[in-house]
This record gives structure tokens, C-alpha cells and sequence, in this order.
């Protein structure tokens, strides 16, 4: 069991009350304590963690590897970012904060985990229907492509598929794991 | 925000999916590169993003169903090559369209090189005259 | 008719000059007249003079000569681009309205400003589909009669508006390329995600009458143009992240010239590059081309930069490099034969204006919008 299996079995033993409430709730006691980037603590979580106890077993069996601060625009799946993140406006790096609507459109790159050196499809998910809410603006464009190639494309209002495409902030879901970065 | 849930349901399932499937690769590369728009589960957001259930089914065994499903933009313009192309063609069919399939040769790169450069210009209008005289002319339009 | 309001505003303000000089002895007087106010009228735009726009607010209208704020557009939180319509001395806005702000009943709409009193005179409701992206080309006119407004759904259309009967024509279904920009005889061009540009052509009724594709001629992935194109006559220029410059002409057919690169080895071995929102700018009187040239690697197409580099397209060669003292991610160049050019930067934005030929500056406008990311020339 390497160190990375180690901390993310600790991890995971240490929170059981926790994620009876579902990831949600977990996603964001990590991201409001800030404990991820604040004392630089590598930690296994949960991008693609917002899972049930019901399937927690094989959650942990492929959880991602994590390291750097949500709050932070460095974080590796802010790779292609373009807007306000989530986890500074009432929300987390996964889930879209309080009234708001998670958009099902989006767009997906890739971005590469400093934790354990591999590519990740990232979603990046806008959260619509209420004014921007202007804090932590983070623009990055790995692989970021122009407007008329939308699927690949920061540059949108990504509020597609929702009542409003007012524009809030933006979360980064990991959908899975990948050889092939682009 | 019922509809909201739904989807945010979806999306957790494709998740559970995507736990134990990292090795799957065309899966993997129609999500990079379709599942943006036409969601983990095919499901889409119609009317503006076309659901990828059933319907690609029953197009492709159309006569110019084929030719069509390689040519129109989102798949012609996708990113990755004519083999992996092919692949996502293939899994896009088998996933969604299980039903739909009759006898399915799968496609081969070699097809979709064959007719992916060959320009679409007006999909909606090649769309239409595909389904013309076919019972999904109603839900086309 | 601009010079009519030109001479009545000059003859107001040399009335204002004469009652200033006689004021002393006026105030002694017993019938002194208080101050009632007024609102102004704007004069005929000139061609130094452009537009703000930003997130969330803009259409702040400056003058490039003096530096004076001439008056404000109204926008809509989601829009990102107008068109003036000298013609008609109109200014066409799209927009996007909920009936609760951000929330409730949603309406596009064009709303059709009148240029002198920028007063809404009357409005166009369009598909509720207008693309919410920060560029230029997603209004434009077609011919003299119609205006195209980019859509995204994100499936791609335009809506075609006809300004002179002010009504919704239709919606051309444009698959996998985007944006309007316009180009003579009724048509517009598009810039399309398998590397070819789209030429679209209108009848007299705005119902689309042509369709042609070019060849390829640019790779998505490798290497693709930025989606914002360069008006010359007969067509535009195109840019690559790379720096690989493309003329497209457009008459009977769509031809691509040869590229050439803005950048010579020496260039690119110190990493220099093409970057940022608006990141170059081009005047087709002088044949000059601007661009914003940062040092950084691949994806770093929206870096802002820390110079702007001055070329002659004819010739292909550089003119000149002007350092900034802070870095700017938005260039625009007036459309006349003695240019301006103006380089976006600072927070709240302000506007450096240049001599585009010499690269010397004139001055700085502060305050150009508290939003404002991006400028268009009139």
C-alpha cells in the first residue's frame, strides 16, 4: 500500500458520520475549512465522490488522488476554468451553491493530477439563475479552443438546459480517468 | 428544479458508471468529447441538443443513415482520429440504440474516413430528408 | 443632419460662453434667471470614436480625440456587442431580459436606439437563443437591410432581423460554424470547427439563398484561428494562436491565401506570442495590423500582452514594437485613414490612445466603463 492508498484509507475511515450526509456535505467541509490548501495537507477526496454509503465501496476503490486548495484558481482541475468558482460563493468544487441551478450542458477537457501524475476528464459545470457572483474569478485555458468550437470552449455562458442562464459561478467535476489528455 | 434533480440524478449515475470503467476507451472519449452536450446517458436537451437515444438507432439503418451519423459536425469535427472516431461511433450505438439495432455492422475507420471529410454543409436539411416518409419526421421537426 | 446638430449645439454653448461673461452684472439684477438644466444630444459619431462593452454593463461611447464620454447605450446584462447603422442613424442592441433580472420570463430582443437622443425607439423580439460570448461579430449587418445575430444553444443558428420593416425574418440552422461576420452582396461569413470558413447568402426577403464551404485550410487542434476576424475589403483576415496570419477573399469564390507567420525565428525562439480577449486589431485604409505579443507557451492564446506589434500586411514585415507599461489583453484601431489606436488596461479600464501609424501616445482616457473588457470601434 503506497503513501497515497495510506492517507486515502485514513481519510476515508476518519469521516464515515460524514458521509452518511452524502458528499455534498463532505465536498464541503473539505473546501470551507480550506484545510486542503491551507496547510498543504495532501489529501485523497472526492471529485467524482458525491456517493451514498450504499456505494462507498467502490467509490474508494477508485477515488482520485487530491492536492492543492479548491479555493484556489492554481487547483489542477481548474486547468481550463473560465469564470467565478463555486467554492468561494457558497458552493464547492462540486456542487453548485444555495438557489441555484447546476447546468446539465457543459463543457469537458482534461487536466492533469499533480497528486498522482494522471489525466482526468474534467466537466465544467456552470451553476445558473442568479447574478455573477464575482468573487475568486479564475481564467485558465489549457486546451481551450474558440468560440466556434463550442465543445471545447471556455468563452460560453455555459447556462444551457437551465430555467435561467443568468451566470453564478462555475463547479469542476471529475468524470474520469484518461491516457489520452485533450 | 424537479427537472433539475433528475439530471443531477443522471449525472451521479454516470458517475457510479464511471468508477469502474476508466479502461473503456471509447466510452472515456465520448465523454471528452459529446457528453457536454449530449450528457453521460445520451439523454441530451432537447429541442437544441439532440437526444442520442434510440434515434441514431434507427437512422443509421436508413438508407444514407450511415454517411449521415459520420458527417454531421459533431461527430466529423470531434477531435480524435478515424479509428477512435469509430469507436465512440459504435459505443454511442450500442449504448443508447440497443433496441434500435438490427444486424449493426459496426463501423470501421475506414468508413468514417471515407465519408467524414465530405462536408455537411446544412444538417438540419440532410436530416429532414433522411427521415422524410419516416415515422420520425414527426419528432424531427 | 449631424452638422445641423453640430451648429446647434455649438451656437447653445456660445450662448452659454456670453452669458458667463456678463453674469457679474446679470446677478445684480433682480430678474436672474435660475439654471434649469437640460440633456444633451449626441452628435454624429466621428471615426474616432468607439464604444466599451463589458460584463454586466457597457456601451459607454467616447471619443478618441478628445477623450470626452459622449453618452451611453442602453445594454443588457448579457450583452456584448452593437451595431451602429450610420445609415439609418441607428444603434441596434441585442439583449436578453428576465422579467425578475436574473430570473422569470426571459426575452430576447434587438432594440433599436435612436443615435442623436440614444433613446429606445423600438425593439425586435428574436428567438430566445442569443449567444452570451464576449465578441464583436455576434451582430452584424447583412446587406443594407438586414442585421444576423449569433445564436447558441448550444447548437449554432443565426437570426436574421429585417431593420427596415423592424421584424423577425428567421432562423438559419449554421451546424457546427459560428458568428456573423458580414461580407458584400448579401452575405456573411463563419468560421467553422473542421478548419473552413462558411459563406452564407441571403435573398431579398433575408431567407437564406447560398450555402458554400472553403477548403480546410487550418487544423482545430494544431493550430487554430481565433474566432475573431479582421474586416479588408472583399473579406477578412484571419489569425492562428500560432501567429500564422490568413487573408480570406471572398467574390464568386472563397479563397485562402498562403499564410505567413507574424513571428520570424528570432521571435519565436524567445517565445513570443499572440495572446489575450481582443487581441488584435486591423485598419484596411493603412493595410496596418496590431497585435498583442506576450512571452509564454502553447494555450496561452489568452495571456495579455506586454507589447504591441505594428505590421504592414502588403509588405508582411513588422513596422514597430511598442512596450506597455501594463500588460492589456485588448486592442482595438479606428477604421479611418489616420488611425487611432486604442489599448485597453487598468482597473477600472481605462483606454491609451495612440497614433496607430507611429505608435506615439496621445493620451489616456480613464474610467472607460467599471466593467469594461473590450472596445469597438465605430
Amino acid at each position: 500500500m503506497g503513501l497515497l492508498e495510506k492517507l486515502h484509507a485514513r481519510f476515508w475511515s476518519g469521516i464515515d458520520a460524514g458521509i452518511t450526509k452524502g458528499t455534498r456535505n463532505l465536498a464541503k467541509r473539505v473546501s470551507r475549512r480550506g484545510f486542503v490548501g491551507r496547510l498543504g495537507t495532501l489529501l485523497v477526496g472526492a471529485g467524482a465522490l458525491p456517493l451514498l454509503p450504499v456505494v462507498r465501496e467502490a467509490a474508494a476503490a477508485t477515488a482520485i488522488p487530491e492536492m492543492g486548495d479548491p479555493q484556489s484558481c492554481d487547483y489542477w482541475r481548474y486547468c481550463a476554468f473560465g469564470g467565478n468558482l463555486c467554492t468561494c460563493c457558497g458552493g464547492t468544487h462540486t456542487s453548485c451553491p444555495p438557489g441555484t441551478e447546476l447546468s446539465p450542458v457543459t463543457w469537458v477537457g482534461t487536466c492533469r493530477n499533480p497528486a498522482d501524475g494522471k489525466h482526468y476528464l474534467i466537466s465544467y459545470n456552470d451553476c445558473c439563475g442568479k447574478e455573477m457572483c464575482g468573487r475568486c474569478y479564475c481564467h485558465r485555458t489549457e486546451g481551450d479552443k474558440p468560440i466556434y468550437y463550442p465543445s471545447k470552449s471556455n468563452n460560453i455562458l455555459w447556462c444551457f438546459g437551465t430555467e435561467s442562464h443568468a451566470y453564478h459561478c462555475t463547479v469542476a467535476l471529475v468524470l474520469s480517468e484518461t491516457d489520452k489528455p485533450g | 428544479m424537479g427537472r433539475a434533480l433528475v439530471l443531477r440524478r443522471v449525472l451521479l449515475l454516470g458517475l457510479l458508471i464511471a468508477a469502474s470503467s476508466t479502461a473503456e476507451e471509447p466510452k472515456v472519449a465520448y465523454w471528452l468529447h459529446c457528453a457536454g452536450c449530449h450528457l453521460l446517458d445520451g439523454s441530451g436537451a432537447p429541442p437544441e441538443v439532440p437526444t442520442l437515444i434510440a434515434e441514431p438507432g434507427i437512422i443509421a439503418a436508413l438508407p444514407g443513415g450511415r454517411e449521415y451519423l459520420i458527417r454531421i459536425p459533431g461527430v466529423a469535427q470531434a477531435g480524435m482520429d478515424n479509428a477512435r472516431l469509430a469507436g465512440v461511433l459504435n459505443y454511442m450505438l450500442e449504448a443508447f440504440s440497443p433496441e434500435e439495432l438490427n444486424q449493426f455492422t459496426p463501423f470501421s475507420a475506414e468508413e468514417v474516413g471515407r465519408h467524414r471529410d465530405r462536408v455537411l454543409k446544412d444538417p438540419l436539411k440532410a436530416r429532414a430528408r433522411l427521415l422524410a416518409g419516416h415515422q420520425l419526421e414527426a419528432q424531427a421537426d | 443632419m449631424g452638422t445641423t446638430i453640430m451648429r446647434n449645439r455649438t451656437l447653445r454653448r456660445l450662448g452659454t460662453a456670453v452669458a458667463l461673461l456678463v453674469l457679474p452684472a446679470v446677478l445684480q439684477a433682480a430678474d436672474f434667471e435660475p439654471e434649469l438644466g437640460s440633456v444633451e444630444t449626441m452628435d454624429e459619431p466621428g471615426p474616432h470614436w468607439f464604444v466599451t462593452m463589458g460584463f454586466f454593463g457597457g456601451g459607454h461611447i467616447f471619443d478618441g480625440d478628445s477623450g470626452e464620454m459622449r453618452g451611453k447605450v442602453n445594454v443588457s446584462d448579457y450583452t456584448t456587442a452593437l451595431y451602429l447603422d450610420r445609415e439609418r442613424s441607428t444603434i441596434y442592441v441585442p439583449g436578453t431580459f428576465y422579467s425578475r433580472g436574473t430570473y422569470g420570463e426571459r426575452t430576447d430582443v434587438v432594440v433599436f436606439n435612436d443615435a442623436e437622443t440614444l433613446a429606445p425607439v423600438a425593439e425586435v423580439e428574436v428567438p430566445k437563443k442569443l449567444a452570451v460570448v464576449f465578441h464583436r461579430a455576434v451582430i452584424n449587418p447583412i446587406g443594407d437591410r438586414f442585421i444576423g445575430l449569433y445564436n447558441m444553444t448550444p447548437a449554432m443558428s443565426v437570426s436574421i432581423v429585417d431593420v427596415e420593416r423592424r421584424r423577425f425574418v428567421g432562423e438559419i440552422s449554421t451546424a457546427g460554424c459560428g458568428f456573423v461576420y458580414p461580407l458584400s452582396g448579401r452575405r456573411f461569413m463563419q468560421l467553422c470547427g473542421d478548419g473552413t470558413v462558411q459563406v452564407i447568402g441571403l435573398d431579398r426577403n433575408g431567407a437564406e439563398a447560398s450555402r458554400e464551404r472553403s477548403e480546410a485550410f487550418f487544423d482545430i487542434d494544431g493550430d487554430p484561428v481565433f474566432d475573431l476576424a479582421l474586416a479588408k475589403p472583399d473579406g477578412w483576415l484571419l489569425v492562428s494562436f500560432e501567429g500564422q496570419v490568413f487573408e480570406v477573399t471572398v467574390g464568386d469564390e472563397i479563397e485562402i491565401s498562403e499564410p505567413w507567420s507574424l513571428l520570424t525565428e528570432g521571435d519565436a525562439a524567445e517565445g513570443w506570442r499572440v495572446g489575450g480577449d481582443q487581441p488584435f486589431a486591423y485598419n484596411a485604409e493603412t493595410g496596418m495590423l496590431f497585435t498583442l505579443m506576450h512571452q509564454g507557451g502553447p494555450d496561452t492564446h489568452e495571456d495579455p500582452g506586454t507589447e504591441v506589434w505594428a505590421f504592414n500586411v502588403s509588405t508582411q514585415r513588422r513596422g514597430y514594437r511598442l512596450p506597455l507599461e501594463e500588460p492589456s489583453g485588448t486592442i482595438e484601431a479606428s477604421t479611418d485613414a489616420d488611425p487611432l489606436l486604442y489599448v485597453m488596461g487598468g482597473f477600472p479600464a481605462g483606454v491609451h490612445v495612440y497614433r496607430a501609424v507611429t505608435g506615439r501616445w496621445l493620451h489616456t482616457i480613464p474610467e472607460t466603463g467599471m466593467s469594461a473588457s473590450h472596445i469597438q470601434a465605430f
